[in-house]
C-alpha cells in the first residue's frame, strides 16, 4: 500500500485519547493566523521572479510575524499549488548540460569550454552557466499568485488539512441533505469508488472508498476524493465521516466535518460532461441514429442502495431501454458488489463501462457478462454490440471491432 | 485431520483445539499463535518449513496445502561459476539452503542466484530494490533459463515460474502470491532488516532462501535479517578478491587542513552539538540516534544543537582544501574516468559548475541519466560526480578513478562505491582518493570506509 507523509497529518489533528479509534477533529486556520497569512503573502510576492533556493532561505530566517510551523507549512503548500515555479532561460537545461558537460571532455580549458558550447548553442556564456540547472527545483523561479487575501489563504489551508486526513482514509461516509444528485455527479466524474444509497435528491448517504484500501493509484485517487469535499459546501446540510489511518497503520482516527466548518467551497458544478462522456454521446448517436441518448436518467434502487446511471438508451421505434454507467476508479470487489446487488434486483438491462487504466488492485475481474471495457474512451460499437446486436452486425467492418463483451451464457 | 493452508502472508493451521482446551496437545511450534478470529492457529508464512516439519510428524492425519504448484523445469543451464561462486554455492546448500552470501560489488552475487536456481530448479521469485536491477536481473537470469521470466514492478504483473520483483512489487503482491515460489531471491539483501519492506518476507512461504549483499555488518537489523533469510553462509571482502577476481586498487587518503576561520567555526558548531549530545546520552545512554533527534526537535536548546549539526556537515562536505585537492586530482587524471563521489547535492552542483562534470542525482531524470551513463560508457564524459544515486542499483559502466568527497553512511556506503572500479581488466589497478578534513568527524568516518574494506591505507597529509 503507497504510503502518504504522516507528519502532517498527526501533527496537525487533535487526536484525543489512545483508544483504538479516536475521533479527529483539524486544527483549522483561525482568525488569529491572518496576520502571518498577509505576512507570507507579502513576502512572498517580494520574491516573485527569483530562485526557489532564495525563498527558502528567507524562510529559514523566520517570517517578521510567528507562524505556527505546522501550519505554515500547510499554507506554504497551497501556495505551491496557486502557482507553480517556471524554469528560467530560454534553451532547455538538459540540452545546455549534454553540449557544455562534453565540452569540457574534449577541452582541457574551463573557459574554452565554455565559450565553445556557448557559441555552439548561439547564447551568451554567462546565461548558460546561469541557466545550467534551472530547470532543478531549486533553481527554478517563483511566479506570481492572483489576488490571494489572507482570509482565502486560511480556507484554502483548511481544505488542504482535510485532504491531507482524507488521503489516509480507509473509508468515508457522507450523509448529504439537499444537492445530493450533484455530489453524486461530481464524485461519478471524480471516478471515485462510490455506493449511495437513500432518496435519489433530497437526502442520501455515500459510502466512499479510501485511497488506503486501494493497492494502485492512492495518490491520484486521495486528489479525486479531496476534491469532493468544498463540493459540499453546495449540500444544505452534511456530515461527512472518515476512518484514517496513522503511524503506520497502529492508529485509526475517525475524522468529522460538518456544515459550518470553515472549508473553501467550490464554484458551481460544470454544466458539461467529461470528455469520455462527450465522445461517448456523439459516436453513439452517429452509428445508432434510431436510439435516443438520455443524459442522467434517473437514480435506480437496487436493494438499500442507489444507481446513477449516466445515460437511458432508448429505441424509439421499439421503447426497448438500456441503462449505462461509466464506471471511474474500480476494484474487482467493488465491481463483484455491484453485480450481485444488479443480479439480486433482477436489473438486466444496465451495462457497466470500466476503465482498464483505473482499476486500483492487482486481482483480476472475471465478470464480463454487460461490461464493456475501454481504455480512454467508450467504444460506442461495444455498446451497440450489447443493446442491438443487429444494428452492429450492420455496421461497415473497416474498423475492427474491439474487446466487445457480452457472454453467451 | 489437520490442515495447513495459505491464507493472505500467513500459514493456517486447521483442525487443532485451542491451548488449554482438555486434550494431548503435541508441543506445537513457537511460531503458531491462536488467533480465537478464525479458531485456529496462525504462524507468519516465513516459518513456514518449521510448521511443515512438526506437521509430518502426523503422517496421514495431516494435510498440507501449501504448494500446490511447486513444480520442477529443465529449462535451465548450467553458470559457469569462479572458484569462490562455487564456495559460496556450496556454503549456501551446505546451510539448508537458507542463507545470506555476502561478495563485494562486482564479484557476480547475480551468477551464483542462477546457479542455485539452476540447482534447485523449482519456482523462484527474485526481489531486487529498483526497477533498474529488475531489468539487469532479467536479462542476467535469461542468459541461463530458456523459458518465460516473469516480472512485478515498472508497470508489469505477469507470474512465471522465474518471476523478479521489485521489493514495492512485492510488498504488495506477497499476502496473494507467498505461496507461489519455492525459493526467494532477495538482491541487496541489507536493505531488509528493520524496515516496513520486511512484511514482504515475512509474507513468503518459500523454504529456500538466498540473500545477496555487498555489505552486512553486525546489526540488529543484520540479526532480524538472518531471522528471515538464514544466517551469514560465505563472506568475502574487496580485499579477499582484489587482484585476482577483481581489480586491483590503492586507496589514498588525503588528510585536509580546514582554513583558520572554518576551523573555528566548526570547533564551535560541533562544540554546540556535542554539549546537548553528551547531556541526552547521560540520561538516555541506550537510545538511537533517531531518538535523539525526535527529543531535540523538542526544546529551543535541541534545535540549534541539530542546526549547529547541520552546519558542521555542510561545511566540512566542500570545504576550500577539497575545492584545491578535487581541482588538482581531476586535473592529473585527466585521461581517465573518474567518478567523484559527494555527501549531498548541493556539493555535487557545486563541483558540476566549478569543473563542468556532469552530475548525477536523483533531481536529474532518469532518461538524462542514462544519456550520461551512455557517454560516460563511450568515452564522451571524462567524468561524474553523484552524492548516492550511483552508489548502487545503477548499471556503472567500467572507472579507473574515485575521489571521495564525502559521504553520508560510512562503511557500508564505501564498499559499494569502491565497487565500482573494481570490474576486472588487463593491467587495471584502479585508484581511491578519500578526501577527509582533518580535525573533524571525517577522520573516524574513514576509519570507518577503512575497516569496512578490511584494508589500510597510505595516508598523506
Amino acid at each position: 500500500m503507497k504510503c502518504v507523509e504522516t507528519r502532517l497529518g498527526v501533527s496537525l489533528a487533535r487526536m484525543p485519547g489512545e483508544r483504538s479509534t479516536v475521533t479527529v477533529r483539524p486544527k483549522y486556520f483561525i482568525d488569529s493566523d491572518v496576520p502571518w497569512l498577509s505576512a507570507l503573502l507579502e513576502e512572498r510576492e517580494r520574491f516573485v521572479g527569483r530562485k526557489r533556493r532564495e525563498w527558502k532561505a528567507r524562510l529559514d530566517d523566520g517570517l517578521p510575524v510567528d507562524a505556527p510551523r505546522q501550519k505554515l507549512l500547510v499554507a506554504l503548500r497551497v501556495l505551491d499549488r496557486l502557482a507553480r515555479d517556471a524554469a528560467h532561460g530560454g534553451t532547455p537545461a538538459r540540452a545546455l548540460r549534454a553540449a557544455l558537460f562534453r565540452e569540457a571532455a574534449r577541452s582541457a580549458d574551463r573557459s574554452a569550454a565554455i565559450e565553445s558550447a556557448a557559441s555552439k548553442l548561439g547564447i551568451e556564456q554567462h546565461v548558460m552557466m546561469e541557466c545550467l540547472f534551472s530547470d532543478l527545483p531549486d533553481e527554478r523561479v517563483l511566479t506570481a499568485i492572483s489576488a490571494t487575501a489572507p482570509e482565502q489563504l486560511a480556507l484554502l489551508g483548511n481544505s488542504e488539512l482535510v485532504a491531507k486526513l482524507l488521503a489516509r482514509a480507509l473509508r468515508v461516509r457522507i450523509w448529504a441533505n439537499g444537492h445530493v444528485r450533484a455530489l453524486v455527479r461530481q464524485a461519478k466524474l471524480m471516478g471515485l469508488l462510490c455506493n449511495v444509497s437513500g432518496a435519489a435528491n433530497e437526502e442520501g448517504v455515500l459510502d466512499i472508498s479510501g485511497p488506503f484500501s486501494l493497492f494502485r493509484h492512492t495518490r491520484i485517487y486521495a486528489r479525486a476524493l479531496a476534491a469532493l469535499v468544498p463540493r459540499l459546501a453546495w449540500c444544505h446540510r452534511f456530515r461527512l465521516e472518515a476512518d484514517c489511518v496513522f503511524s503506520a497503520g497502529d492508529k485509526v482516527g475517525r475524522l468529522h466535518l460538518q456544515s459550518g466548518d470553515p472549508i473553501f467551497p467550490a464554484g458551481p458544478l460544470p454544466s458539461c460532461d467529461s470528455q469520455v462522456e462527450q465522445r461517448f454521446i456523439k459516436g453513439f448517436s452517429a452509428i445508432a441514429p434510431e436510439w435516443d441518448v438520455v443524459r442522467e436518467p434517473i437514480a435506480v434502487a437496487v436493494g438499500d442502495g442507489l444507481i446513477f446511471p449516466d445515460f437511458e438508451l432508448r429505441h424509439r421505434a421499439t421503447g426497448e431501454c438500456w441503462l449505462l454507467e461509466i464506471v471511474g476508479y474500480w476494484t474487482p470487489e467493488y465491481l463483484r458488489k455491484k453485480y450481485a446487488a444488479l443480479r439480486t434486483a433482477d436489473i438486466k438491462n444496465l451495462i457497466l463501462c470500466i476503465d482498464e487504466g483505473r482499476c486500483c488492485d492487482e486481482m483480476a475481474l472475471e465478470i464480463t457478462d454487460l461490461v464493456v471495457r475501454y481504455r480512454r474512451q467508450v467504444d460506442p460499437r461495444d455498446v451497440l454490440a450489447i443493446v442491438d446486436p443487429r444494428a452492429h452486425a450492420l455496421l461497415p467492418t473497416a474498423v475492427p471491432k474491439r474487446r466487445c463483451a457480452r457472454s453467451k451464457g | 485431520m489437520l490442515h495447513l493452508a495459505f491464507d493472505a502472508g500467513t500459514v493456517i493451521l486447521r483442525g487443532l483445539a485451542a491451548p488449554g482446551a482438555n486434550c494431548a496437545l503435541p508441543n506445537v511450534p513457537v511460531a503458531l499463535v491462536w488467533d480465537p478470529r478464525i479458531a485456529s492457529y496462525r504462524a507468519p508464512a516465513y516459518r513456514y518449513c518449521e510448521v511443515a516439519r512438526w506437521l509430518k510428524r502426523f503422517g496421514p492425519d495431516a494435510a498440507n496445502g501449501i504448494f500446490p504448484k511447486r513444480s520442477r523445469t529443465d529449462q535451465w543451464s548450467e553458470p559457469e561459476l569462479r572458484p569462490y561462486q562455487h564456495a559460496a554455492l556450496l556454503s549456501w546448500q551446505l546451510a539448508g539452503r537458507a542463507g545470506i552470501v555476502v561478495l563485494p560489488t562486482g564479484a557476480g552475487k547475480t551468477r551464483v542466484a542462477c546457479a542455485a536456481m539452476a540447482a534447485i530448479r523449482c519456482s523462484v521469485l527474485c526481489v531486487v530494490p529498483t526497477r533498474v536491477l529488475l531489468h539487469q536481473w532479467r536479462e542476467e537470469i535469461a542468459r541461463y533459463y530458456k523459458g518465460p521470466i516473469g516480472c512485478i514492478g515498472d508497470g508489469q504483473r505477469r507470474i512465471e515460474h522465474i518471476t523478479v520483483a521489485t521489493t514495492e512489487g512485492a510488498y504488495r503482491n506477497m499476502a496473494k502470491l507467498g505461496d507461489h515460489f519455492g525459493m526467494i531471491v532477495v538482491d541487496e539483501a541489507h536493505h531488509f532488516g528493520g524496515g516496513i519492506r520486511d512484511e514482504a518476507l515475512e509474507m513468503c512461504a518459500a523454504p529456500l532462501r538466498l540473500g545477496l549483499t555487498a555489505t552486512a555488518s553486525e546489526s540488529v537489523a543484520l540479526a532480524q535479517l538472518c531471522d528471515l533469510l538464514g544466517p551469514v553462509v560465505c563472506k568475502l571482502s574487496v580485499h579477499d578478491l582484489a587482484g585476482e577476481w577483481l581489480a586491483d586498487f590503492d586507496t589514498v587518503v588525503l588528510e585536509l587542513q580546514l582554513t583558520a576561520s572554518e576551523q573555528s567555526q566548526y570547533d564551535r558548531a560541533h562544540e554546540r552539538f556535542s554539549a546537548v549530545l553528551q547531556s541526552f546520552n547521560r540520561i538516555s545512554p541506550r537510545a538511537s540516534w533517531n531518538d535523539f533527534v525526535t527529543m531535540a526537535a523538542r526544546s529551543e536548546e535541541g534545535k540549534a544543537a541539530l542546526a549547529a549539526f547541520r552546519f558542521s556537515r555542510r561545511l566540512t562536505s566542500y570545504p576550500e582544501a577539497k575545492k584545491i585537492a578535487l581541482a588538482e586530482l581531476l586535473a592529473r587524471h585527466r585521461a581517465s574516468r573518474v567518478l567523484v563521489f559527494t555527501s549531498d547535492n548541493a556539493t555535487a552542483y557545486a563541483i558540476a559548475r566549478e569543473h563542468l562534470v556532469m552530475p548525477i542525482t536523483c533531481e536529474i531524470d532518469r532518461a538524462e541519466r542514462e544519456d550520461a551513463l551512455a557517454a560516460f560508457r563511450a568515452g564522451d564524459l571524462r567524468a561524474l560526480v553523484s552524492s548516492r544515486v550511483l552508489n548502487e542499483g545503477l548499471d556503472v559502466p567500467d572507472a579507473d578513478v574515485a575521489v571521495i568527497v564525502g559521504g553520508v553512511s560510512g562503511g557500508r556506503e564505501h564498499v559499494q562505491r569502491v565497487g565500482r572500479l573494481l570490474r576486472p581488466a588487463p593491467g587495471k589497478r584502479a585508484l581511491i582518493y578519500e578526501l577527509v578534513a582533518a580535525r573533524t568527524h571525517e577522520v573516524r568516518k574513514a576509519d570507518q570506509r577503512r575497516r569496512a574494506l578490511g584494508s589500510t591505507a597510505s595516508t598523506t597529509s
